[in-house]
């Protein structure tokens, strides 16, 4: 089963991932980017930071979907991490097997206003988490454990009102 | 890194709050302070005294002993940079002075690890796990061990 998707910029990277890890205690850690598959550097950085005890498998989206769709993921713990509210949409299109989301950094871009700590969300942004929102019933926002998840509810009334502001 | 915390949550009871200290040589606490500060913001219950601003050990304690007045009833974590420093060797008698807890060997994951632990999370076994678990992320890679690892298997099961 998976335990949580979380969406970062970062993936698995440094304390956050870790801190993830103690609270989440994952058997095994799906990584589904399509840019990291084909990148051996990136591959190895990752694996290198991977718990030791921990089972990982790097994969593009789709492939990400095909691996939890397999009988077999549904008896073990599975982290999976994407980078980006748009690859978690494409990921719950192709699974039924995410049941909650939570997204941590997003990156600046175009457009984008800071919405809360590492995240930075545009009109795109936006119209994809609308998107994930009403494909997946458990979507909140939160760096690490310790903090207060928040809602796409209230994101999105945050948001709108940063857009009258200006 | 490649490590991997359990999380221990402690006795009820000791849900106290409390205080960090990092005291070190040159400036390496205020250096830590804010590579902390980058990766997990702003943490009020923070402090760091180096001796490249304090001068004397002495110094440092009496910022220790000030932190204690303005907070009798928190717990204190101090962390030094080395075992048996002079910072060190002075600090460690806040164990018995004021039941502090003192920790040498400090590196920037095993204070994130203390910083980011909830109030109900701090406790002998936990913090004691923490510093396995910084000892352990320690590591050693050159081109061969590296390649070995990153080749490792590829595959949730």
């Amino acid at each position: 089963m998976v335990i949580q998707c979380r969406a970062d910029e970062r993936m698995l990277h440094g304390q956050v991932a870790v801190t993830w890890m103690n609270q989440l205690t994952p058997d095994s850690i799906l990584i589904a980017n399509d840019e990291v598959v084909n990148n051996e550097m990136s591959k190895m950085a990752l694996k290198m930071v991977k718990p030791e005890n921990v089972k990982m498998a790097i994969r593009s989206v789709d492939d990400g979907a095909k691996v939890l769709n397999d009988p077999r993921a549904a008896k073990i713990k599975v982290f999976v991490i994407v980078r980006t509210i748009q690859d978690a949409v494409s990921l719950v299109k192709q699974t039924n097997e995410v049941k909650n989301i939570v997204i941590g950094g997003v990156r600046k871009k175009e457009g984008s206003h800071l919405m809360g700590a590492a995240v930075y969300l545009n009109d795109a942004d936006i119209a994809s988490l609308k998107e994930l929102n009403f494909l997946c019933s458990n979507v909140v926002f939160q760096m690490v454990p310790a903090d207060t998840p928040k809602t796409v509810e209230e994101i999105l009334k945050a948001y709108e009102s940063k857009g009258k502001g200006e | 890194m490649a490590h991997f915390l359990l999380i221990y949550k402690c006795e009820r009871g000791s849900e106290m709050k409390y205080q960090i200290v990092l005291a070190s040589h040159g400036s390496l606490a205020e250096g830590m302070a804010s590579a902390v500060k980058m990766i997990s913001g702003e943490h009020a219950n923070l402090h760091s005294f180096g001796l490249d601003t304090w001068k004397t050990p002495q110094a440092i304690d009496e910022q220790v002993e000030k932190i204690i007045q303005n907070h009798s009833d928190e717990r204190l974590i101090i962390l030094c940079d080395i075992k048996g420093g002079s910072v060190h060797n002075k600090l460690i008698d806040r164990c018995i002075k004021n039941n502090a807890i003192v920790i040498s060997g400090m590196n920037l994951g095993l204070v994130l690890d203390i910083v980011l632990k909830d109030d109900s999370y701090i406790c002998e076994d936990s913090l004691k796990n923490s510093i396995e678990q910084a000892a352990k992320s320690i590591s050693y890679f050159d081109h061969n061990s590296f390649k070995k690892e990153a080749e490792g298997d590829d595959s949730l099961w």
